[in-house]
């Protein structure tokens, strides 16, 4: 037990420090922080999953949400935005008649092009859609007036109307059909979606931070002597803060994981059905929708929210661990 | 190497730890520190430590003034002192190696150097064949001695001691003592609070006396 002269000559001290050294330092420290917090959550890994199983159930809500919305949205982009307008015809307008009124508005700033649908044309139309011989619904009378089909070039609503107005008060039109409804219900509720979706979004942007700080929160108090032991033989406030970081860090990026794997798992569940309402509507472009870049978007978040709980929770519990 | 210049230290429960204290401690000089419970020794390792900071007066600690330092270089000069305390705190879910290695992974030294270090430190204290142990399962001297090695083992210029000895039997103590004194005559500044008043009137070394907070034997330059 007797110290060498070499002790005496080595005694130094370890401020001055350049900056490459201070860098490898900074490095090492970084590697030791990240294998601290590995092995730890390795150690207690039941909690740990439980705690990414927690954080990607809560995520994975409005995950799922967006996904119906995003799809609801393309589809609703797709679908014939009703951009025609049907004028029915006065029952006493012969087809000639008719052809005339057609040309008078094909001159119409609005419209684009105007097709003359025949009372017979009609009814071949409606005997196909119910699956009866045009004889069969013929023989019954044919109740069906003539009409024109308006392609217009522009479906704003002032426009829009205007037209319209314009059209209803000719005296030889009986009717003009403006099938707005039910677009402007769709998107109504596409609007509703995409409000809950952002609602649900902050719910579990809140949740995520709540479970991160309260997880971190009991990390850093089991683990007080250890930071007081640390702090007295001088580590500084980012080196003991360093592994509850990573540790936010995994649980974000497992709790991302997770989600992604739930969203993933319930478009394949739902495809089967969407297609098949889809085939039906005869509409290929009706299909869930999860970009990768909205999966990307997730992962990110989730690890963000990881970090920010981890960080904000550590900081403010490691203020009330000082070495008295 | 220290110096306390009419140092005052009052808790805000309003009890006075030091009232107007001043003293100097030589480099390479070991000194004791006794006096009753309470009487201060706890307050002006503290000080020393910038665990607390005193209401009065300065503390100059290797030529720099403790007031100036604030923040990240509080880390710093920790970093530059090594601490031996009562109760070891030694971190149990780590070998005896990692224990002392903490200080020096803190410090940024290479990782070659941390080994040899280490080695070294447990090399003084005689516990080299235990560093793959866990600190708990060493006896309360074995791990005093680890406690000491991790003081050390960055080879510090000042090492503080808080009742290093207070949970040990006298030859355990005497050993204890035997390994402080060699590392002043190695060039370390050496401060020990303590109560055990018959061992160390055998050691001949200064011995700073506090009653109530202020110095009533042992200050002033040698």
């Amino acid at each position: 037990m007797v110290v060498s002269k070499a002790g005496r000559t080595a005694a130094r001290s370890v401020t001055k420090v350049p900056f490459a050294r201070r860098f490898v330092t900074w490095r090492l420290h970084h590697r030791l922080a990240r294998h601290d917090t590995l092995s730890r959550l390795g150690r207690h890994w039941v909690s740990t999953l439980l705690t990414a199983l927690v954080m990607g159930v809560v995520l994975s809500l409005p995950a799922a949400l967006s996904m119906g919305v995003l799809t609801l949205e393309a589809a609703l982009a797709q679908v014939d935005r009703g951009d025609s307008i049907t004028v029915v015809a006065h029952d006493s307008l012969t087809l000639s008649q008719v052809e005339v009124l057609s040309e008078e508005y094909a001159s119409l700033a609005l419209v684009r092009s105007v097709s003359v649908v025949s009372k017979e044309q009609a009814l071949d139309e409606l005997s196909q859609w119910l699956g009866l011989s045009p004889e069969v619904l013929a023989s019954l009378g044919n109740p069906l007036p003539h009409s024109i089909s308006l392609t217009l070039t522009s479906m704003q609503t002032e426009a829009l109307q205007a037209l319209t107005e314009q059209l209803t008060h000719n005296p030889l039109v009986a009717d003009v059909l403006l099938d707005m409804e039910w677009l402007s219900r769709l998107q109504a509720i596409a609007l509703f979606g995409e409000r809950l979706m952002w609602a649900f979004v902050a719910i579990a942007l809140l949740a995520c931070l709540l479970i991160i700080g309260n997880t971190i929160r009991l990390a850093v108090e089991s683990r007080r002597q250890e930071i007081l032991v640390t702090k007295l033989v001088g580590a500084n406030n980012a080196y003991v803060m360093r592994p509850f970081l990573y540790t936010g860090f995994a649980y974000g990026a497992a709790g991302g994981l997770v989600a992604l794997l739930i969203t993933y798992s319930v478009k394949s569940w739902l495809g089967g059905p969407i297609e098949a309402l889809a085939n039906s509507y005869q509409t290929p472009y009706f299909a869930l929708r999860f970009p990768l870049s909205l999966a990307f978007a997730l992962l990110t978040a989730a690890i963000v929210l990881g970090m920010l709980g981890a960080w904000a929770s550590a900081r403010r519990q490691l203020k009330l661990i000082e070495p008295r | 190497m220290i110096e306390f210049d009419r140092v005052s230290k009052r808790y805000d429960s309003g009890r006075d730890a030091l009232r107007e204290l001043s003293l100097f401690i030589e480099p390479e000089e070991l000194v004791f520190l006794t006096g009753h419970s309470g009487a201060g020794k706890s307050t002006l390792l503290k000080l020393i430590m910038i665990m607390e900071r005193q209401t009065r007066g300065r503390v100059i600690v290797n030529g720099k003034d403790l007031q100036t330092i604030k923040g990240g270089g509080i880390a710093k000069h920790r970093q530059d002192i090594g601490v031996v305390f009562q109760d070891h705190q030694l971190l149990y879910d780590r070998t005896v190696y990692d224990n002392v290695a903490l200080p020096l992974l803190i410090s940024g030294f290479e990782h070659r150097d941390i080994g040899r270090r280490v080695r070294a430190a447990l090399d003084k204290v005689g516990l080299l064949d235990k560093e793959k142990s866990n600190p708990e399962a060493l006896s309360g001297g074995e791990q005093q001695r680890v406690g000491i090695a991790r003081a050390v083992a960055s080879r510090p210029k000042i090492l503080l001691a808080d009742e290093p000895t207070g949970n040990l039997d006298p030859a355990l103590s005497a050993e204890i003592m035997a390994l402080f004194r060699a590392f002043s005559r190695a060039g370390v500044t050496v401060l020990i609070a303590t109560h055990d008043l018959a061992l160390i009137s055998r050691m001949q070394h200064r011995i700073l006396t506090l009653k109530e907070g202020a110095l009533v034997a042992g200050g002033g330059r040698e």
